[in-house]
């Protein structure tokens, strides 16, 4: 009987790799093999007159890059970069997300419409939208002086404070889209049940809605933290080519030194960090319990 | 100065009047049931005492001091809602400690109540599960024991039985009560249960269309319904209702029904008007079977059309010679076959007469038995 169930099992087992094998041969050719390959070519001297296998192995392009100050500092301000932007996001984002969850039908629709519009528009456009506001010459320049809080013309375009607002506004959707979906799995009444035990609306929020919505606020944290790493376009436009993030960087080596190896090792120390995060975040999801959708 | 005193509450959602001048005075210490069909407005009136809906006009009076313009959360009033609504990501401590932050008292002293209100509810050692490792029954003697561990001026409870099977809603239902008596907390619960509401309540509010109906002590609601819609709503069977019409023969008043001629008396003195409609109402247990040829003046001939078995009693559905239908109950030695021809006795002095214009009960009118010589005929002879 046991010996019967234990060999269908077995075959079931075996049905089932079977059936899995389309998508399991899509996943290596799409994302295994590019990655060893990346992982080959990382150890690779750099040689481009020779081909790929041609070349002579050595860990000197790590070895480069953890030693280099300037490849040290910009690991340091993308992450940076990353912590602010997720910080930006979530606090406007869990307000866009609250206003749209409380606001009626029509009100609702339309919020939803505008926040979404960002996704439509592609990185390209929103960071051209913001480079001629944030110019020299721009609207906002404009009217700062008409203020009288600008003395003369200033350039917002290369600050850091101007890409990551490009950012922020680049990412807002996936985190207001992530904290709504949480929102609206709060049964209607719990906000009723903490109000007939005492607490105020604002204590209520603290104490029950918050708390419910974590899983939301974890994964578009997880989101924005994975898009800002990766960043590449908005701070290119935004950011003048004064600002150098990793993906610059990356975009630098690999096609303007034509330095493959060494943009390897750079991509592959941004999956590095990209792994870990999605590793703590996916740990502090398991903290709260499992109850947060 | 009653309790808790609900003084001409309205409320009136997108132009749909829900709540029509609702006047209510609960004593202190009273176990209050809401009962009425769904739609008539009882789960408003819960809302409107709880502070979750605003009345659009009235007062709301409670142990002396006005709290229909206070939000929710300084009314110091407990609920329990329906599903329960317990925070999911705390457990059941947490849950019933959720609104002692509010109040001035320290750890231990608050950790003290806690644990005895978990035991006046049946679930120590309970306390670090949360709600979903919970069955219904545990999760709603939670929202109980969350809802009195502040001890509250007023209990309200929303359905808070109607998510329980059967059996185990009956048994929380003795032990809600129990806990009520024990804890004096007067209580107001909205329920569409008849049954619930006639053993749990001191007295129970009969709502429909937004209107209170009748007021009153369960047995008096049974007895002596106001009007039609108590009378139905209240008993289980139903009540037997017959519109019929007021004859005035040479020897008195008398209501032509069933196949009989039953008379009519009015107490002191008065009219009654001939052609007047009526609504007699039999409940079932007034009926009693008997053998279809006893000539009594009280005695209906009909045909059994149905019996119903409950173990301890039974149904017997009967249709009488003009036709209607009228449902008894038999004691278990004693049922009727289908087909059967019997006679249904009528215990006059409980039937019920409601004017059949207004549907109030005219308790001025009494039934007696009819003469028993007349042979059974859908027409009757005029004199």
């Amino acid at each position: 009987m046991t010996q019967s169930s234990r060999t269908t099992g077995g075959r079931r087992f075996g049905v089932g790799w079977m059936l899995l094998s389309p998508a399991l041969a899509v996943y290596g050719i799409i994302f295994l093999l590019p990655a060893l390959l990346l992982m080959v070519i990382s150890f690779q001297v750099n040689a481009p007159e020779l081909y790929l296998w041609e070349r002579v192995y050595s860990p000197e392009n790590y070895r480069r890059f953890y030693t280099d100050p300037y490849f040290l500092k910009v690991i340091g301000k993308t992450l940076a970069y990353c912590v602010v932007v997720v910080l930006a996001t979530l606090v406007v984002g869990y307000l866009l997300a609250w206003s749209i969850y409380k606001a009626r039908s029509f009100a609702k629709t339309t919020l939803i419409t505008l926040v979404l519009t960002p996704l439509f528009s592609g990185a390209l456009l929103q960071s051209l939208g913001w480079y001629l506001l944030l110019a020299r010459y721009g609207p906002i320049n404009a009217g700062l002086r008409a203020l009288g809080w600008l003395d003369k013309p200033f350039n917002f375009l290369g600050t850091d404070a101007a890409v990551m607002i490009a950012l922020v506004h680049a990412f807002l959707p996936f985190m207001v889209l992530s904290i709504l979906n949480s929102l609206r799995t709060i049964p209607a009444n719990l906000p009723d049940a903490a109000a007939s035990l005492g607490a105020g609306s604002w204590s209520a929020f603290i104490r029950v809605t918050v708390p419910l919505t974590k899983g939301g606020m974890i994964a578009g944290s997880g989101l924005v933290f994975g898009m800002t790493l990766g960043s590449f376009a908005t701070p290119g436009i935004v950011g003048q080519g004064k600002i150098q993030l990793l993906a610059q960087i990356i975009y630098q080596q690999a096609i303007q030194v034509f330095d493959w190896p060494f943009a390897a090792v750079i991509s592959l120390n941004l999956l590095a960090m990209l792994g870990m995060i999605s590793a703590l975040l996916a740990l502090l999801t398991r903290r709260t319990g499992g109850e947060v959708r | 100065m009653s309790y808790l005193v609900l003084d001409g509450l309205s409320k009136t959602f997108r132009q749909v009047e829900v709540l029509r001048d609702i006047r209510l005075n609960v004593e202190e210490g009273e176990f209050i049931c809401l009962l009425g069909p769904s739609g008539s407005g009882k789960s408003t009136i819960l809302r409107l005492i709880g502070g979750f809906e605003w009345p659009d006009g009235g007062s709301i009076e409670l142990a002396g001091r006005h709290i229909h313009d206070l939000p929710p959360n300084r009314r110091d009033i407990g609920f329990v809602f329906q599903d329960y609504a317990l925070f999911p990501h705390m457990t059941v401590e947490e849950n019933v400690r959720f609104g002692l932050a509010y109040r001035k008292m320290d750890k231990a002293e608050m950790r003290e109540r806690v644990l005895s209100v978990l035991g006046l509810v049946g679930l120590t050692g309970m306390e670090k599960r949360y709600p979903r490792q919970l069955s219904g029954g545990q999760q709603q003697r939670v929202a109980i024991a969350r809802a009195i561990a502040l001890r509250p001026t007023l209990l309200l409870l929303d359905e808070p039985l109607s998510n329980l099977d059967a059996k185990l809603r009956r048994q929380i239902r003795l032990e809600m009560r129990q806990l009520q008596r024990e804890l004096g907390i007067t209580t107001v619960m909205v329920t569409h249960d008849q049954e619930e509401a006639m053993t749990m309540s001191d007295r129970i509010a009969i709502l429909q269309n937004g209107m209170i109906q009748q007021f009153d002590t369960p047995l008096r609601l049974y007895r002596e319904p106001v009007n039609l819609f108590v009378a139905g709503f209240i008993g289980d069977p139903p009540i037997n209702l017959q519109p019929c019409r007021v004859e005035i023969a040479d020897g008195g008043a008398e209501l032509p029904v069933w196949g009989k001629r039953f008379r009519l008396d009015a107490r002191d003195g008065a009219p009654i008007g001939n052609g007047r409609e009526l609504v007699l109402g039999i409940r079932p247990e007034n009926l009693r079977v008997t053998d279809a040829d006893e000539a009594s003046g009280s005695v209906i001939a009909a045909k059994v059309e149905a019996v119903e078995h409950l173990g301890g009693s039974a149904l017997v559905h009967a249709r009488t010679t003009d036709g209607s239908r009228l449902c008894a109950v038999a004691p278990p030695q004693d049922v009727p076959q289908a087909g059967q021809r019997i006679g249904l006795a009528v215990q006059t002095d409980a039937a019920l007469l409601f004017d059949g214009n207004t549907t109030n009960r005219l308790p001025e009118l009494v039934l007696q038995e009819g003469r028993p010589q007349v042979p059974a005929s859908s027409t009757g002879g005029m004199p």
